[in-house]
């Protein structure tokens, strides 16, 4: 197969995907649970003003049109109201979404690069007390939930060392950059404002740690285990027995081909990465979206659920294909398996 | 005479042949499981924390804490020889709260996975045996949507629609695992298709529910029994992260999450109110996953 037939396949698959994922959100928010109008406006409203709201908001029609007033909405970035504030749900989002995107990649480049880091380190020096305490960390990476890490980093980093602030996005008395991407660290710099740049980085630091932890380790991980598989191989004995330095065996013929797998695994890690931000960013005050969704979960606006698992799932989604596109082009082998069974 | 020299042997021994034989058996897997100390450590962590939760009104110095109970000359005590691990913010142990959280998010885990395994594990044996017709089409498109979605954001929006406590957590958490069961045994089973075993039964005239239930299945229940062990950590994970984000067990229900969310408003000055739940929940999980970790290694499997 080639890598454009390849991109395409994947591409149309995905919309499927994502049809589905609209469909099954749509029974989540609006068949489950019955009347959300009578939910929002409470049981004592007058049934004339809960018809009303109804007829505003489409919600007296039969599901299934419904369900296409609202992907067709959808499909051109509106996700309707809220059926609480009244206030437009992609404004809402528009407004908190960047703050999770900050947090989440600076928390992916943290990942990747001490992930495959660790793992280089603990081959290089295996066995030794290096590749146990890597091997302990990642243990500890995979079993500690998000939200552990970022109380532990709180009061380890923040309160007992004072290093790194522990909530918010900049510090009191700096004045936020103009908002063009929403992104303070980008903004900030696009802007030239370095002391906004430095505070901003400064609060981004912990939470991002914490959040990347887990992908961390498990990148750690595979690195070191698709490492140490390619080490035995005889391409390596053949480098071996020209004369190469070990570091340009390991730099430059090692660590290409056992960066596969650890690349594969990014797309599964940064889902954990958007799940995870719900946890971090309540420890840390964060103004992202997380909380955003979390409120309204708790007061069951059901169009802003909607909308936040709607747009996660779009992420996710384009982060994976993404992922895909980038493996097949490092590894030919996989444009030709089918990708059902694959990774 | 005939019966001592060849092959036709009483149904007894035969019985205790066979007995001998799984007896061999578990004594080469346990030498195997136990090479690893860590496998090892796993084990005990579990027993321990199995053994703890059962007997947790027995166990526990304070039981009367597990729920609402307001003992505020002790409030916020810091550990001390009566309280091992202090006191919370309105006087409960929190040792005694620890344990019984270990109860609830044991019941947790066992009843997300006996919940989720049995249809993820039909519905991939199934579209495995039906490979490349629209049955396989329809179930694992099903799954990709699914999957398509992070667990804990899918968990969070079933929550939403309703009301939060720990039975509709467990649904919700339920709701979206089964795919993963669907997922891992659609690998084995797909790749079993064509095994001259499968083939065999189908000559024989086998009817399809004995050949995937009889002969696909048994193949499937080490990598099934191994994700299991290693899932119940990551579902007391998920459970833990429900209720600290306030979507699952509500207070004064001893839930290790909940505790650390009410401890983590007392940072910095009383620490342990959160510290000491947060290193609970470590516990148990890196016990589980030490545990799948071993059988993983004494069972061979490669899926999971």
């Amino acid at each position: 197969m080639k890598l454009s037939t390849f991109i395409a396949r994947r591409l149309v698959l995905s919309l499927g995907v994502l049809l589905g994922l609209s469909i099954l959100i749509f029974i989540i928010a609006r068949v489950v649970p019955g009347d959300p109008v009578r939910l929002a406006l409470g049981a004592r409203a007058p049934q004339d003003v809960v018809e009303r709201v109804s007829a505003e908001m489409h919600l007296d029609k039969p599901y299934p049109t419904q369900y296409v007033i609202w992907l067709k909405g959808v499909i051109q970035g509106d996700f309707g109201t809220s059926l609480y504030t009244r206030r437009n749900v992609s404004e809402d989002i528009k407004a908190f979404l960047p703050a999770t995107l900050e947090l989440s990649l600076f928390a992916g480049i943290l990942m990747t690069f001490f992930g495959i880091l660790l793992g280089v380190l603990s081959v290089q020096k295996k066995n030794s007390w290096v590749d146990n305490i890597v091997r302990m960390i990642s243990y500890l990476g995979v079993v500690t939930p998000a939200f552990v890490f970022a109380i532990i980093f709180v009061l380890l980093f923040g309160y007992l060392l004072s290093a790194f602030p522990v909530s918010g996005r900049l510090a009191e008395g700096i004045t936020p950059p103009p908002v063009i991407s929403g992104m303070i660290t980008i903004d900030s710099l696009i802007t030239g404002n370095f002391r906004a740049f430095f505070s901003a980085i400064t609060h981004l630091f912990l939470p991002a740690l914490a959040l990347s932890m887990a992908g961390l380790s498990q990148q750690a991980r595979i690195a070191r285990s698709s490492m140490s598989d390619n080490l035995q191989k005889d391409y390596i004995l053949a480098h071996r027995a020209c004369g190469l330095s070990e570091r340009k065996i390991m730099f430059k013929y090692l660590l290409k081909p056992s960066l596969i797998p650890t690349v594969s695994i990014l797309g599964l890690d940064f889902a954990a990465l958007l799940s995870n931000a719900f946890l971090v960013e309540m420890v840390f005050n964060w103004p992202g979206i997380s909380r955003y969704g979390v409120n309204a979960i708790l007061t069951k606006d059901l169009n802003a659920v909607a909308a936040v698992v709607m747009i996660l799932g779009i992420t996710f989604v384009s982060i994976n294909i993404l992922v895909d596109i980038i493996v097949a082009y490092l590894d030919p082998r996989i444009r030709m398996r089918r990708d059902r069974t694959g990774a | 005479m005939l019966n001592s020299n060849n092959a036709i042997d009483t149904a007894d021994e035969i019985r205790s042949k066979l007995w001998q034989v799984r007896k061999d058996n578990f004594k080469r897997s346990w030498y195997k499981f136990t090479g690893n100390r860590l496998s090892l450590v796993g084990l005990i962590i579990v027993l321990i924390v199995i053994v703890l939760a059962v007997f947790a009104p027995w166990v526990t110095p304070y039981p009367e804490h597990r729920g609402a109970f307001v003992d505020f000359s002790n409030a916020m005590q810091a550990p001390n020889a009566e309280n091992w691990l202090g006191t919370d913010s309105v006087g409960r142990d929190i040792l005694t709260r620890i344990i019984f959280g270990f109860r609830f998010s044991l019941i947790m885990g066992f009843v997300v996975i006996g919940l989720a395994a049995p249809p993820g594990i039909i519905a991939g044996l199934v579209a495995g045996y039906f490979r490349d017709t629209w049955v396989d089409t329809l179930i694992m498109r099903i799954t990709d949507v699914f999957l398509a979605v992070p667990p804990l954001i899918l968990a969070m929006a079933i929550t939403a629609v309703l009301p939060p406590n720990v039975f509709y957590a467990m649904l919700a958490v339920t709701l979206m695992w089964w795919p993963w069961y669907a997922r891992l045994v659609y690998g084995i089973a797909s790749s079993l298709q064509n095994e001259f075993f499968v083939q065999a039964a189908q000559i024989t005239g086998a009817s399809r529910s004995y050949i995937i239930f009889r002969e696909i299945l048994p193949n499937c229940v080490s990598a099934i029994f191994t994700k299991m062990t290693l899932d119940l950590g990551i579902v007391i994970i998920i459970a833990s992260s429900l209720s600290f984000v306030g979507l699952g067990a509500q207070p004064p229900t001893p839930d290790l999450g909940t505790m650390v969310a009410d401890g983590a408003k007392y940072m910095p000055d009383q620490w342990w109110m959160t510290v000491c739940p947060a290193l609970a929940i470590v516990f148990v999980v890196l016990g589980f996953n030490l545990l799948g970790d071993g059988l993983r290694d004494m069972l061979a499997v490669e899926e999971v």
